[in-house]
């Protein structure tokens, strides 16, 4: 069904390509949702995920499935996103209105606000380290697919995810869950 | 609970966060057709291809008189005339 579209969309059939946007949409707004928690820009980037694959149509092949070419695409994108979003030092976020300890705590954390938590807490880190967490641990992807969306090496994916996660536990312990990390690594 | 116990809960909860509605079709399709080529009008290719042509065959004269005359002026004068 897509690879017909893709080829329709290639001849220049304009509701071809309507169709695959369609279609994936909501999945590419998932995906989006953790790379951004405001809505202008969600759609925003929805778009720009479609529009950069109307552009790359031609190196589909075929070979792989569609919606993983897709999400390569966004992934891409929303890193972008964070990037530039680095820059514009205005927009952090703070994480003291998040109450951390007492979400972590509750037996079964509310799905909107353990995201919005997370995307809270993950703000503080490099757009890299964020870019490999949220795509291990919010995508549950394996790291052989983080290798895949990313377009980095295994051993590089491995090496980020290490690094990631010193910092991102370094941050949890600023940020009064100290008490709820136990078994802690020695101190180097 | 360890530090990654306590992020891959809070994680596991969020993955069920499902975003706002969002139906970006319209938007994307325009923005597409922004960048799609557009066809050539067939009037103004032709009139390109005549163009080009008669360029192409002053500037051939252009050579040519140059060639046979050694003198630019001589030559320029001789093209327009060859032109005209």
């Amino acid at each position: 069904m897509d690879l017909a579209d893709v080829q329709g969309s290639l001849r220049g059939d304009g509701q071809a390509f309507a169709r695959i946007v369609e279609r994936h949409q909501p999945r590419i707004a998932a995906r989006m949702w953790r790379f951004t928690r405001d809505h202008y820009h969600l759609e925003e980037l929805v778009q720009e995920v479609f529009v950069e694959a109307y552009v790359n149509l031609r190196n589909f092949k075929g070979a792989g499935a569609f919606p993983h070419w897709l999400a390569a695409i966004a992934t891409r994108v929303g890193y972008r996103f964070w990037k530039r979003q680095k820059r514009q030092a205005s927009r952090t976020i703070n994480l003291q209105d998040w109450d951390l300890p007492a979400l972590a705590r509750q037996e079964r954390p509310d799905p909107r606000q353990a995201g919005e938590a997370i995307h809270a807490l993950l703000g503080q880190l490099p757009p890299r380290d964020r870019l490999v967490l949220t795509l291990m641990y919010l995508e549950d992807l394996p790291l052989a697919k983080v290798a895949e969306q990313t377009g980095w090496s295994l051993t590089m994916v491995k090496v980020q995810a290490h690094r990631a996660r010193k910092k991102l536990r370094a941050l949890l312990e600023k940020n009064g869950l100290a008490d709820l990390l136990e078994d802690r690594e020695p101190p180097s | 609970m360890n530090d990654r116990e306590l992020f891959a809960k809070l994680a596991s909860a969020a993955r069920w966060d499902s975003p706002p509605d969002v139906n970006v079709t319209f938007q994307v399709i325009r923005r597409v057709a922004a960048i799609r080529p557009r066809a050539v009008d067939p009037i103004l290719g032709y009139f390109t291809v005549a163009a080009c042509a008669a360029a192409g065959v002053v500037i051939i004269l252009a050579v040519q008189s140059w060639l046979r005359m050694q003198d630019p002026l001589l030559a320029l004068a001789n093209t327009i005339n060859t032109v005209m």
